[in-house]
């Protein structure tokens, strides 16, 4: 037996007790199919290697139009539609994550096994191959026919080899291996009904066929614990055969031919122009999230505030009109916010992937990072998390060694999701000298760069403390590099948003509706005063760019504390303020009254609450959309503490504040996806108490600490 | 079952129990390539290596260095592969 590090074969097919039903339907499916239920349907899965074209090619087949199925318990999720391409045959197809050998190597390849043996048992395979690295390549579809697989090998890349000078003889190869092989290139749909028809053909044979059970897993535990280095050999020993027998010379070859790859490796890889790249391929990357996002962002901000307010003028004034205006639908409005943001940060990303370049991106940063404690193919769940942390979690699955994975897990919070951008662009403003935005946008900058230094320091820290890390491998592919498919990229993009909404927001409005409950009962019963204005506020107040809501003059605010609005009064009584008001003793160092308290513990359904909160708690008066920012502002820089005249937000208040939403974990769902991708609740609660404990003191300690220092 | 030959990781450039060994995979030079002769490993990194393909026969390249020294890429069966030098240690190569 050869267990792989962390992966012991004979575990990596689970039992298949429960599998089969999807939690969310698959819709789409059943719609296109119209032949009897989805079940019944023949399952087709695309399986090879990640580079291989295998992704485009489930696109084209598909039509892009897929779902993410997902498990009850599991975050395994796989992507499955209706086989558009394949006229007269109506099918499903699956794409997996990218496999090697059937002896997976980390957590991502194991989900492709799981699949083939457990979850889903595909009734014809497709395996892609690239007809660059036929013998690589081979070597997985041999391991599927010996564990009776239904095969039709797809040959991608053919045109790549053409201009090298070499060709492959399909016919010979189909012959050798004995399943049908069909050259095809994804990206054009000419050879897609070819496909299907020889995937129907195999379907239909393996249907015929009695005995053997395809994808049994009795026959995989016992293939995967047999697996030993002389069969690899063999194996190699049988393709390189294989590989002679068909190659075919194509009597042109242009001299030089496929040397433009390792010219362009030359300058991505280059110490000096490489590293450069790097940096400003990152640099563009960040700051496309803010510029690019931040027309988009207002934009749903506006429209929510204009729902929200057509609500409350339209409908007659009431707990329950308020409920939904500011509680449900303003909690939506805090989860679409951030839509854009993550779009064009997995948009990017997703380019970036499938042009080959974050390989290389990875390659270059695995030496720094492990000086860390971490490893190179942490670079994307790192990257990942300044969008969101919870794909980014998802993302480490990629990443073999365990203990690696979990570091890299646990370190994600670091990276400043997009949720804390409202919260910093609010509290910068405030602490922004008047007429010199451009200290804000600095700042701005070090706040991230300041993240990701404490991640480094405590990935350092933490390993530095570990023992038993196990073998730390990096072996990765460089794929060669190209220009992505843009069909691809985008149903990528629109996937993984979705997975966003689906995994964080179903719990950030729930939560937002929660916590808006928690501040408005109980429901107060005023004598109504007549042309009192009602307080509200818009789902998050327009504050995305420090320089224009530092520049704005301060516009006359709400009258002092004292004279009632119906809300106010309502939130001064409410539930939400005696928690505030009970933990005022806690907040009191941080320098935050019980009003800010409550904005904190706001913050805890997500992190962008916060500001809604505060706008909240210490009393926008006015409806109107503009200007919320700086009325906030401006309210803020008078507000005091009740009965003093000592003013709530200094200098070092405000600093403090930052500190804590930089390090704290305040995203329930992030706690759930950390449970679900570490294996244990133990990581979770660990990670929670550790980062929000540590903010805390770290708070504490800054504020009283600046204030001993004679700052304000 | 096999026998699993487990040595210590060989120092770069050393030559160890005859001629037909070869030398380290870390010790090629920018652009020299070679044939593998065998790798050493524990058994699940080895099995790993071999079945990524490489294997004892194939032909391998030292294509570049990264900037930071490591890892480095190498050219095997058609594909490019980044290695990490302990990793590069496990892979001995007759030129």
């Amino acid at each position: 037996m050869h267990p792989r590090p962390d992966l012991n074969p004979a575990q990596a097919v689970p039992t298949a007790g429960g599998a089969g039903s999807a939690s969310t339907t698959d819709v789409s499916v059943n719609a296109a199919s119209g032949a009897g239920s989805s079940g019944s349907e023949p399952l087709v899965a695309l399986v090879g290697s990640a580079n291989s074209g295998k992704t485009t090619l489930f696109n084209l087949l598909t039509g892009s139009h897929y779902n993410t199925v997902n498990y009850p318990g599991a975050t395994v999720e796989f992507a499955i539609g209706p086989g558009k391409n394949f006229p007269g045959f109506p099918c499903r197809v699956m794409d997996t994550p990218g496999l090697t050998s059937l002896i997976p190597a980390s957590l991502d390849e194991k989900v492709t096994v799981d699949a083939l043996f457990a979850k889903h048992r595909p009734d014809v395979v497709v395996a892609v191959v690239d007809a660059n690295q036929l013998s690589r390549h081979l070597y997985l579809v041999k391991q599927l026919q010996d564990l009776g697989f239904n095969l039709v090998v797809a040959l991608t890349m053919s045109d790549l080899l053409q201009r090298k000078g070499r060709g492959i003889d399909a016919r010979k190869l189909s012959e050798l291996l004995e399943c049908p092989v069909i050259p095809i290139d994804p990206r054009n749909k000419d050879k897609a009904g070819e496909l299907g028809r020889l995937v129907e053909e195999r379907w239909l044979a393996g249907r015929a066929a009695t005995g053997r059970r395809m994808g049994d897993e009795a026959e995989y535990r016992s293939f995967a614990g047999g697996m030993t280095e002389d069969r690899v050999h063999g194996y190699y020993a049988a393709l390189d055969e294989i590989e002679r027998l068909v190659a075919v010379r194509e009597a042109d070859a242009p001299h030089g031919a496929g040397a433009g790859g390792a010219t362009a490796d030359r300058i991505l890889l280059h110490p000096v122009y490489g590293l450069a790249i790097f940096l400003a391929a990152m640099f563009v990357i960040f700051t496309s999230i803010f510029w690019m996002a931040a027309p988009f962002m207002d934009l749903i901000d506006g429209a929510f505030g204009w729902v929200i307010a057509a609500l409350k003028h339209g409908l007659p004034q009431s707990w329950i009109v308020d409920l939904i205006a500011d509680g449900a639908v303003g909690g939506v409005g805090t989860v679409m916010v951030f839509l854009p943001q993550i779009l064009i940060l997995f948009f990017a990303m997703g380019y970036l992937e499938d042009s080959g370049y974050l390989a290389r991106g990875a390659a270059l940063v695995d030496k720094p990072l492990s000086k860390i404690g971490l490893n190179g193919k942490s670079f994307v769940p790192l990257l990942s998390g300044y969008a969101c942390a919870i794909p980014a979690m998802m993302a480490a699955r990629t990443i073999p060694n365990r203990y690696e994975r979990n570091l890299t897990i646990f370190i994600i919070p670091l990276m400043s999701c997009s949720a804390r951008l409202p919260v910093y662009t609010l509290l910068l403003a405030f602490i922004t000298p008047h007429g010199k935005p451009w200290i804000g946008g600095l700042a701005l900058t070090g706040l991230y760069l300041a993240g990701l230094v404490l991640g480094a320091a405590v990935s350092t820290v933490i390993s530095k403390f570990s023992r038993n890390k196990g073998i730390s491998g990096f072996i990765l592919e460089l794929p060669a590099l190209r220009l992505p498919v843009l069909r691809v990229v985008v149903a990528s993009t629109y996937h993984k948003a979705e997975q966003y909404l689906r995994k964080a927001g179903l719990t950030i409005v729930c939560i937002s509706l929660g916590l808006w409950i928690l501040t408005h009962t109980p429901p107060v019963e005023m004598p109504s005063v007549a042309a009192a204005p009602i307080a509200s506020v818009a789902a998050v107040p327009p504050l995305r760019d420090p320089a224009r809501a530092a520049s704005a003059p301060a516009v006359a605010s709400a009258p002092a504390d004292g004279s009632g609005t119906r809300e106010y009064v309502t939130v001064s009584r409410s539930y939400a303020a005696r928690i505030g008001h009970f933990i005022e003793p806690i907040t009191r160092p941080m320098g935050l009254d019980w009003r800010g308290g409550v904005a904190m513990i706001s913050g805890f359904a997500a992190r962008e609450v916060f500001v809604s909160a505060m706008a909240l708690m210490y009393r926008i008066d006015e409806t109107k959309g503009d200007g919320l920012a700086d009325r906030l502002l401006s309210r803020m820089s008078e507000v005091t503490f009740e009965g003093t005249h000592e003013k709530v937000f200094t200098v070092s208040t405000v600093l403090g504040v930052i500190l804590f939403f930089m390090i704290a974990l305040q995203c329930f769902s992030t706690v759930a996806v950390a449970k679900a991708e570490s294996g244990g609740w133990k990581f979770a609660a660990v990670q929670l108490a550790v980062y929000t404990g540590a903010a805390y003191l770290l708070t504490v300690a800054l504020v009283q600490g600046l204030r001993a220092l004679g700052v304000e | 079952m096999v026998k699993i030959i487990n040595r210590e990781p060989m120092a770069a450039g050393q030559d160890p129990s005859g001629p037909e060994e070869g030398v380290s995979l870390v010790s090629l030079k920018r652009g020299e390539g070679g044939t593998i002769s065998r790798v050493t490993a524990e058994p699940a990194m080895k099995l790993h290596l071999m079945e990524l393909g490489f294997v004892p026969g194939s032909a391998i390249t030292f294509l570049m260095p990264t900037p930071f020294g490591d890892p480095n890429i190498y050219a095997l069966r058609g594909t490019s592969i980044a290695l990490r030098k302990s990793e590069a240690e496990c892979i001995r190569v007759r030129i």
